[in-house]
């Protein structure tokens, strides 16, 4: 079982997985139950449009750590913005940055260089966890799937092994060194039993245990139910005469079979390539996400995470 | 006539954009599917594809267009490359890069080896290019677009070629002039030399990060060049009215929200969306099924919960569906073209499946 706690204790949780099955709904949570227990906690997101903010119901924020909720805050930081913080409050080159970039350039070079918006963000989420003056006790970052995700965790060691060297070359082997010290930092995997969503996680999560930047702590599979277990009660509901709910089971069987056979497999692969284990937990499909989000949600989200036997 | 056979129709070119998760790869395949069927020669362009989608069809992961067989789709007339971040850069270099020595030296280089991987937003600039290289071979009639899973793909279709601020000689040569320069005056004029971004370059990462750079750059002036005249082209291409854009979601919370985005900023861009399709809507007869879920029915046993997870879905969804169109009305002034499609009851990422959904989108 996901030891959630644990999890909350370290520095920066990494949440990932496909676009569209949940992360997002997973980092909020998480980040409440730290909140709730006196952490001070930031919800990061890197993307075109806020989805973190509207889930508490809060208007768009953009590139501004706002509070949301006591201990709970959020920012959706923005790639020029970051490189700028990154050469001015990360490497204290202030008048060089005011010198030598405009908006034109850094939009260019962020595009062609390889990295650069990756490293800039892996150093926001250390400098808010570690060098800020008013650091946060947890940072999750939210919504790099897959291949992006990738990229982010490879990103370090590529700039390592690039052939710079001064401040950048530093900066970099210093959080490096932070992610990859041991409690610092963990992954944690969100996918569905869908068979196109776990073959893509199961594809996924060896490649994510080889970039060896942080721990995948565990996978949570969202939206299950176990179709062995409900098999039975909904036949019988498919079987009995006159039954008007006849075809929403028949719906139920369909869209759920096969659900706990896909998580074996999983199971499978993990004791493959992870001999020390990672944990694999369930949550069902709650049908509806009551927003904005309150403390409801997360005892719901506690209450609901089940082990994978 | 289907709003989606409509296109296939009318359009040379159908871009589909979306959030993640809402189906646009299988969207934009079984458009493409359809296409073929209805006897054009069309051309699939996939970014970030599904793996599972790319097996079950044949379709190699890889920058050239190859042939996807289907039972009833005409020889010759459909073909599709996925694009992945691992394909695409080398691809590109090779086949930009006339000459042998240079475009090994390229592979080799040490910037390209440790980064070629992390090419970040490069991907989509290359799709476009690609876009651009199958347009001008003129061997189709359709062209199917599926973009990456977030709005970043809307920036590139704004200005496809964004990259010339860059490499159009100004801060190219700020980056390569200083650096010979430096190399025959001695390191300490490079700032004297008056090139800014070069200096700052150098005190920042380094004099010895600014000449790997600055090879690099003199290494892939040609293939960039090639990028930036495709981009040029490509953006009068996507303005005209044959160009569609197909913005595709599902009646959930974050896909509606991000829906509304997208289609706000196509409307700053001056395009309109031609076609709204919303996918994964429960049928009918399955909503009005679940009507008759009780609470706390104890006959249900084990089923109890995702009975009642699909009664909630349901209500949802149908709430959902009706804030988005009055929030796109009030935003357009108009309704969008809306085509909806049902949640399968089989598995579409098959060959199989995907004829069915080829069937169900295009009737």
């Amino acid at each position: 079982m996901l030891d959630v706690y644990e999890l909350l204790d370290r520095r920066i949780v990494f949440v990932t997985g496909k676009g569209g099955i949940g992360k997002t709904y997973i980092a909020a949570n998480l980040a409440q139950l730290a909140a709730a227990r006196g952490k001070r906690v930031c919800i990061v997101e890197n993307r075109v449009d806020d989805q973190i903010a509207p889930l508490f119901g809060h208007p768009p924020i953009g590139h501004k750590i706002t509070e949301l909720l006591p201990n709970l805050y959020t920012i959706n930081l923005d790639a020029r913005e970051n490189f700028r913080d990154f050469v001015v409050k990360h490497l204290g080159f202030e008048s060089l940055f005011e010198r030598v970039f405009n908006t034109k350039i850094i939009k260019s070079f962020i595009r062609m260089l390889p990295g650069i918006a990756e490293l800039t963000l892996l150093g926001r989420l250390y400098h808010m966890t570690a060098l800020a003056k008013q650091p946060f006790d947890l940072v999750i970052l939210d919504g790099y799937s897959s291949g992006h995700f990738l990229n982010l965790m490879t990103t370090p060691d590529a700039v390592i092994r690039s052939g710079l060297i001064g401040p950048v070359l530093e900066e970099t082997k210093r959080l490096r060194s932070f992610i990859n010290a041991p409690g610092n930092s963990a992954i944690l995997l969100v996918t569905t039993a869908e068979p196109l969503v776990m073959s893509e996680a199961m594809d996924f999560l060896p490649q994510i245990i080889n970039t060896g930047l942080s721990d995948l702590k565990g996978v949570i599979v969202n939206r299950y139910f176990d179709d062995v277990l409900t098999a039975k009660d909904l036949a019988r509901v498919i079987q009995t005469p006159g039954s008007p709910l006849k075809t929403a089971a028949e719906f139920c069987l369909w869209r759920y079979g096969g659900n706990r056979g896909q998580v074996e497999k999983l199971k499978a692969l993990i004791a493959k390539v992870a001999p020390d284990g990672i944990a694999i937990s369930t949550l069902p499909d709650f049908g509806v996400v009551k927003e904005p989000l309150t403390a409801v949600s997360s005892k719901q989200f506690v209450a609901e995470l089940r082990p994978f036997a | 006539m289907s709003l989606v056979a409509r296109l296939i129709n009318e359009k040379k070119i159908i871009i589909c954009l979306g959030a993640g998760g809402v189906g646009k790869t299988t969207s934009a395949t079984a458009i493409a599917v359809a296409a073929a069927k209805s006897g054009k020669r069309t051309a699939l362009l996939s970014i970030d594809p599904a793996k599972r989608l790319a097996a079950a069809l044949n379709i190699k992961l890889s920058f050239e267009l190859t042939e996807v067989k289907l039972p009833g789709v005409l020889a010759g007339h459909l073909f599709a490359t996925m694009i992945d971040q691992k394909t695409i850069f080398d691809d590109m270099v090779i086949k930009s890069t006339k000459d042998g020595k240079i475009r090994d030296k390229i592979l080799n280089h040490s910037l390209y080896k440790a980064a070629s991987n992390n090419f970040g937003g490069a991907v989509e600039y290359m799709a476009l290019a690609k876009l651009q290289g199958i347009l001008e071979s003129k061997r189709f009639d359709l062209v199917v677009v599926d973009t990456p899973p977030d709005a970043h793909a809307l920036d590139f279709l704004a200005k496809p070629n964004i990259l010339s601020g860059f490499m159009d000689g100004k801060v190219m040569s700020w980056v390569i002039k200083p650096f010979h320069l430096a190399q025959k005056l001695g390191f300490s004029k490079l700032f004297a030399a008056g090139e800014r971004l070069a200096g700052g370059l150098a005190e920042v990462a380094g004099i010895k990060a600014l000449q790997t750079l600055a090879e690099f750059l003199v290494l892939m002036q040609e293939t960039i060049g090639g990028f930036n005249k495709a981009g040029e082209a490509l953006e009068k291409e996507l303005a005209l009215k044959t160009t569609a854009y197909c913005v595709v979601t599902t009646p959930r919370s974050s896909a509606v929200r991000s829906c509304k985005v997208i289609v706000e900023q196509l409307r700053k861009m001056g395009r309109q969306t031609d076609l709204l399709l919303v996918n994964r809507v429960i049928k009918p007869d399955i909503a009005e099924s679940i009507t008759h879920y009780k609470e706390g029915d104890t006959t249900l046993g084990e089923a109890n919960a995702c009975l009642r997870a699909l009664r909630d879905t349901a209500v949802l969804n149908a709430g959902l569906i009706k804030d988005l169109q009055d929030s796109l009305t009030l935003l357009l002034g108009n309704q969008l073209p809306t085509q909806y499609v049902f949640d399968q009851t089989f598995d579409i990422h098959s060959s199989e499946g995907v004829m069915l959904l080829a069937q169900a989108l295009a009737e």
